[in-house]
């Protein structure tokens, strides 16, 4: 009985570090792997952003 | 110019995690508290994460999204309104970390939603590592990021098929260039998602 109870405990101690560390840890909850993907990358130029627009643009003033 | 936007507040987070990671926290017209994390890389790269505070031990916390009901039930008809505003607040956070780090470039990633990231209904467009190309998230953020930020100042970095867009600020032009930011993205930034 005593065991058990020991067990317990120690289950949710270890239960709550594993919460614990799970805020710690950054994660999208995507298990990205490395992979050989080949992401597209590719500039938009000025020109293409400006025609495309659907709204009038507020650029911020920096 | 004035925004429609949420008042935010910096919070300290995990002291752990300070130096990687900042956050920040606003109210939305729900009553829900958001949580907004920008982890910075190297090169003045920032990437940008927001979700909610009660899916924050969800692995999914970055691709819920309000259900059609629970907003009906608020009284509202839509979510359109809150979305505006999100989004208004965390420019306003970018803006604030802009005045801070006059060459922080940004990074922005469309989290799929639950449909899109599943497999059943989405295979074309999910990669084996876990990205999904061109999902709705990060067509709106084109968008609107497009309405913001001068082509001058930022050169668009555009990858339809990880969602991903990067805004390189040009005065750090030098140091990120365009081959450095895709491997960047590629070797670093997409393994730690």
């Amino acid at each position: 009985m005593i065991k058990n109870k020991t067990i317990m405990k120690f289950s949710k101690l270890h239960f709550k570090k594993a919460m614990r560390a799970s805020k710690a840890v950054k994660t999208n909850g995507l298990t990205s792997q490395p992979s050989s993907v080949k992401h597209e990358f590719r500039v938009i130029s000025a020109d293409e952003i400006n025609n495309n627009r659907s709204n009038a643009y507020q650029y911020l003033v920096l | 110019m004035a925004l429609n936007r949420y008042d935010f507040y910096k919070i300290q987070g995990n002291q752990k995690n300070k130096e990687k990671v900042q956050l920040y926290r606003f109210k939305n017209d729900f009553k829900d508290i958001y949580i907004v994390e920008i982890f910075q890389y190297d090169f003045s790269v920032y990437a940008v994460k927001f979700y909610i505070k009660n899916h924050r031990y969800s692995k999914n916390r970055y691709n819920i999204c309000y259900k059609k009901e629970f907003k009906i039930g608020l009284g509202f008809q839509t979510g359109n309104a809150n979305f505006i505003k999100v989004l208004n607040t965390i420019l306003s956070i970018v803006v604030e970390i802009l005045r801070k780090d006059g060459l922080a470039s940004f990074g922005f990633m469309g989290a799929p939603k639950e449909s899109e990231s599943n497999p059943e209904i989405n295979s074309a467009n999910i990669n084996p590592d876990c990205t999904v190309a061109n999902t709705k998230r990060y067509r709106i953020y084109h968008l609107y990021i497009r309405k913001y930020f001068n082509p001058i100042d930022f050169e668009y970095i555009d990858s339809s098929t990880s969602s991903i867009l990067l805004l390189r600020n040009n005065k750090n032009k030098e140091a990120l260039t365009k081959e450095v930011a895709e491997n960047y993205i590629v070797d670093t930034i997409i393994p730690n998602l």
